[in-house]
């Protein structure tokens, strides 16, 4: 199956980020209200499963009626702000290949065995990749991420040192509502921090 | 691909549903505030489970939602209970051989594609056969 993916530089799936916000969060308060954007713009229903992670390595999925969000339901009483990423990610994937979806049309088990086993590993990275950077880029928008930077350093940041935004990374976690690792990757993206620590793509 | 308007409640999970999302709270903002088990409220929503039959637990519910006695979203609110006591399970049994829904996922957590048999048996399960 050749899937009619559009690859998008991260830039670019910002734009699409930057646009949703625009029309569904358009005053940006933060943190990004994630879920109930996702439960009372788009009436996404959010269902909570037991076990999905345990019996099926699964955090959450999307339907492929594009109407619901089933997600773990430990992982979403336990973890918030893994919740908020995954929820935002489904999203991405909503935004970013819902009309791709539904021109497949999958509507019987038969049809998603197919996709799930004609999917090559290529196709999957590309669009996990993409949801993964739209919902970074959704829940740390590029303008606030720099504005609260500036804020608290009295400078515009520019290829900083860890060190120097070490002891404000708390602050903005809880301003954003994401973990470490997602304002990591949001900071060396927007060039913040002076060195690529864990070498992801740019 | 945007929904604009929730649709009109059919059933008490649904009205339930809708009015949470109303008065903005999410499922674990709401239980956290009224003290209520997520994991309860979540199968009132789906309807995998009755709601209360109770009077005094529905209409602690119902203030939860922010609904005010004497108002007609009150008498909806007990109505629907009323009509939805007892036939939750009538009707998801009536619906084994539909598939409502498909997970349109790609991989596991680990990056495995799931067996034809997993993946039955995870639709199974959030169809509830």
């Amino acid at each position: 199956m050749r899937l009619p993916i559009k690859r998008l530089s991260y830039r670019d799936i910002g734009q699409k980020a930057r646009e949703f916000l625009q029309t569904y969060h358009p005053d940006l308060s933060l943190p990004i209200p994630i879920e109930e954007i996702a439960e009372s713009k788009l009436s996404l229903n959010i269902t909570q499963e037991q076990n999905l992670k345990k019996d099926y390595d699964i955090d959450a999925f999307l339907t492929s009626d594009l109407s619901t969000i089933f997600i773990d339901f430990d992982l979403y009483m336990r973890f918030e702000e893994r919740t908020r990423l995954t929820i935002a990610h489904e999203i991405g994937h909503l935004v970013l290949h819902g009309d791709m979806f539904k021109q497949l049309k999958i509507n019987t088990t038969k049809d998603l065995n197919a996709f799930v086993s004609q999917t090559t590993d290529e196709e999957y990275r590309w669009l996990e990749y993409k949801a993964y950077s739209f919902a970074n880029q959704l829940l740390v928008p590029s303008e606030l991420l720099i504005q609260e930077i500036k804020r608290r350093l009295g400078k515009v940041p520019f290829k900083e040192v860890i060190e120097t935004l070490y002891p404000i990374a708390q602050d903005l976690k809880d301003v954003f509502q994401v973990s470490g690792e997602v304002l990591l990757i949001r900071l060396q993206k927007e060039g913040v921090v002076e060195t690529n620590l864990n070498g992801s793509k740019s | 691909m945007i929904k604009s308007q929730i649709p009109i409640a059919q059933s008490f999970g649904e009205f339930f549903r809708s009015k949470r999302i109303s008065i903005g709270l999410t499922l674990r903002s709401f239980c956290e505030r009224f003290g209520l088990d997520p994991a309860y409220i979540s199968r009132i929503e789906r309807e995998l489970l009755s709601p209360p039959q109770d009077r005094e637990r529905l209409e602690g519910l119902a203030k939860a939602l922010g609904i005010k006695d004497g108002t007609s979203e009150w008498v909806t609110f007990f109505d629907m209970a009323y009509i939805a006591k007892g036939q939750v399970p009538e009707d998801i049994l009536k619906d084994k051989q539909y598939t409502k829904y498909l997970p349109l996922l790609f991989r596991t957590a680990r990056g495995q594609k799931l067996s034809s048999k997993k993946l039955q048996d995870l639709v199974d399960l959030i169809n509830k056969k």
